[in-house]
């Protein structure tokens, strides 16, 4: 079982609804996001085109994170979510330096944070909280290994790409271009 | 023109505008530990070929300084860290893919082996103190007649230590200035180098003094080969490898680096341990102290600059 | 909510329900259909008592204009004196150094109500003025540099904006989004944030036929240096 997110870029207006429902629903503290909303321009006055995409931890397979956690208090839980052990952390910073996508942070209470894929929600059968709040319906959310799901669906029938694949990361989060 | 911005405001303290987790404690600690590494290695490597009268600077104040190097280290990474009351966790497991804990494990290790180390000369080094527990007796008895075997399983350790500084920087993938396998010997080469100018700087034999001062001027050689190793690797790399060297070559820490560490910190002490070696006469304080701070330096622009490269954005 | 305030004020006779389902059950009741119905279809369709909705093809009609026909050329605006048909008069152009103030809503706020939510002005709690890349190489402007803004009537604007340099604007236009520069201090999240687009529209078009406003006829020119400064001088 492996949970994917795949975004429809083209459906994404950056209302970041997303950011607001993901504070709410974690208890993040203002200043702080674990997800995010980008604009990328391109092009030159009138030939512009933008692409918008809704960005946060990307739960990768070849997780930087978790191999270079001292204590392995950032470890790869059920569904290929990765999570941290707040007990564990010892606050050195080193998955904050080692991750591409620059998606975790320090807590003020001194451990380390990241989306979770909202784990809590997930085990009573509900999406994430970004998912199921996005007024424009361009988020989905699922398990690829299973070849029935909506997301695979999607990744089979769509032209998709994922951030910064040189990384050698492996994400786990998807943008449908 | 291609513009990518955040649209929903994030600023996260300390991740943007750019990376900011580590600072001088960091740069303090990877200098000390290379330090550390550096005279154990010469202590343990002098006692093993059995010329330890020569290079007795080396084996006993050198190795007290190694002691309070490795204190303040430790207390510096300790300072560093958010979490600190679950510090202990570092020491209940250990990942050989992390090289912050096999590197912890190897500074724990090195620690107690340099107390061993100290407390074996202590009735030289107290002769007017008399140990009056009987099991501390029976240890320093104990020690001293196994010195070789502890230089023996301290030296691979100092090996270790000094490697690992760089290890630790170049497994983040994430951060294109780091990402290269030349840190680890690089850090290597530094460490002992600053550690045979900290033995210079405290020693009083001119025997001592000369033969390190040819060390050093060796691994100045070396350490100038692999930085500009280091340069050349990032100059042939991917394009955030190239903008990470723009930092170093053509931007805010140029200057910094190319005056501080390369050449006050290595150039201008390799000519003066030179021209010291051909006869005439040069404090040796000089060149001693430019290494350690060039040493210090280049720790600290590593770290710095390391963490103003990132892949996205 | 509304009942219990009205209650802390004395005014519950006025409140002569329990709670609002027992208002909208009432409600339902009078229309002829009832709450429980309501809970098990969802929807219910009532037929027209005012006559069909479309028009059916071929029917014959008379609409509500002098010749009973839908007009092109309307006599009625022609005899008032107005354009009957639609002219396209041209609109005025920014002079030398003046730009078009084009304004905006942000995908984050409501209007200008929303400014100081926290969670909402920790995602957008300034605008930023939109300037071509070439506007910036000619004006010197560089991402991220505050600016003030004086419109063509002379008003300055209160607080300074960030440059944003980008393509997604023309090059004699600016943008800026709306609801930002408030001035009021109790607005401890949005004061002094962004400079606010209605205090520089000062030339508002009134269409003569219909009257609905143009309010995108404004020009401004981008100061680089605080224009308060100048009066100590």
């Amino acid at each position: 079982m492996k949970y994917a997110m795949v975004i429809d870029t083209l459906k994404c207006v950056g209302c970041s609804d997303c950011v607001v429902a993901c504070q709410s629903e974690n208890n993040v503290p203002i200043g702080y996001c674990r997800d995010w909303v980008t604009e990328s321009v391109n092009g030159t006055y009138p030939l512009v085109e933008i692409e918008l995409k809704s960005e946060r931890c990307n739960q990768c397979d070849n997780a930087p994170c978790v191999r270079c956690c001292p204590t392995g208090a950032s470890h790869k839980a059920d569904g290929g979510i990765v999570l941290v052990t707040a007990d564990e952390c010892i606050g050195c910073g080193a998955c904050i330096a080692s991750c591409p996508y620059d998606a975790r942070y320090q807590h003020p209470d001194g451990y380390v944070d990241k989306c979770t894929f909202c784990a809590h929600r997930l085990k009573k059968g509900q999406n994430p909280a970004c998912v199921s709040v996005c007024p424009t319906k361009c988020m989905y959310f699922g398990d690829i290994d299973d070849p029935t799901t909506k997301v695979s669906h999607l990744l089979a029938s769509r032209k998709f790409k994922v951030l910064a694949p040189e990384a050698g990361t492996k994400p786990n989060v998807y943008y449908l271009i | 023109m291609q513009e990518e911005i955040f649209i929903s405001g994030r600023n996260i303290p300390k991740i943007d505008p750019y990376l900011e987790v580590w600072h001088f404690p960091i740069s303090l600690y990877l200098f000390l530990g290379g330090m550390a590494a550096g005279i154990i290695f010469f202590a343990s490597l002098f006692t093993i070929l059995k010329r330890e009268k020569q290079v007795q600077t080396a084996i006993k104040p050198a190795m007290i300084i190694v002691l309070f190097a490795l204190s303040i280290g430790l207390l510096a990474l300790f300072y560093d860290l958010t979490h600190k009351l679950y510090v202990w966790r570092l020491y209940t497991t250990i990942r050989i893919e992390s090289p912050m804990s096999w590197g912890a494990w190897v500074l724990l290790l090195i620690t107690l082996g340099s107390f061993l180390w100290v407390f074996s000369y202590f009735s030289e080094i107290f002769p007017k103190w008399n140990l009056k527990i009987k099991a501390l007796k029976n240890l320093e008895h104990f020690l001293i007649n196994n010195r070789r075997n502890l230089a023996i399983i301290l030296l691979p350790l100092s090996l270790i230590l000094g490697i690992y500084t760089g290890i630790l920087l170049s497994a983040f993938n994430a951060r294109p200035l780091w990402n290269n396998a030349i840190l680890g010997p690089l850090f290597l080469v530094s460490g002992l180098s600053t550690g045979a100018a900290c033995i210079i700087l405290f020693s009083k034999d001119h025997f001592e003094r000369k033969l390190f001062s040819q060390i050093d001027l060796v691994l100045i050689f070396i350490e100038l080969a692999l930085i500009i190793h280091m340069l050349m690797g990032m100059y042939a790399g991917s394009a955030v490898q190239l903008e990470a060297l723009d930092i170093l070559i053509g931007g805010e820490y140029t200057v910094m680096f190319f005056v501080f560490v390369i050449i006050l910190g290595l150039i201008f002490p390799a000519i003066l341990e030179g021209i010291e070696l051909l006869g005439y006469k040069v404090p040796v304080m000089i060149p001693a102290l430019l290494i350690l701070i060039g040493g210090l330096v280049f720790r600290m622009v590593m770290i710095e600059a390391g963490q103003l490269t990132r892949y996205l954005y | 909510m509304t009942k219990e305030i009205g209650s802390r004020l004395d005014l519950q006779a006025y409140f002569v329900y329990k709670d609002f389902e027992e208002v909208i059950a009432w409600q339902l009741n009078e229309m002829g259909s009832s709450l429980e119905e309501m809970k098990k279809i969802g929807v219910k369709n009532f037929k027209r008592k005012s006559g069909p909705l479309y028009l059916k093809k071929d029917e014959a009609y008379e609409f509500a204009t002098n010749s009973g026909k839908i007009e092109f050329y309307s006599e009625e605006l022609a005899n008032l004196g107005l354009d009957p048909m639609p002219v396209y008069t041209s609109h005025e152009s920014p002079e030398q150094g003046f730009y078009r103030l084009n304004y905006g809503r942000s995908p984050m706020h409501t209007f200008s109500r929303t400014i100081n939510n926290p969670n909402l002005s920790d995602l957008t709690n300034e605008n930023t003025l939109w300037v071509n890349p070439k506007v910036a190489r000619i004006e010197g402007l560089k991402n991220g540099q505050s600016v003030w803004l004086e419109n063509q009537d002379g008003i300055i604007s209160s607080f300074s904006i960030n440059v944003r340099v980008t393509e997604r604007i023309r090059w004699d236009s600016v943008y800026m989004y709306h609801g930002f520069g408030h001035d009021n201090k109790k607005l401890s999240r949005a004061h002094g944030k962004g400079v606010s687009d209605t205090e520089l529209i000062s030339n508002i078009k009134v269409d003569p036929l219909m009257g609905g406003t143009g309010m995108r006829g404004n020009f401004v020119k981008i100061l680089i240096d605080n224009p308060t400064k100048e009066v100590l001088l």
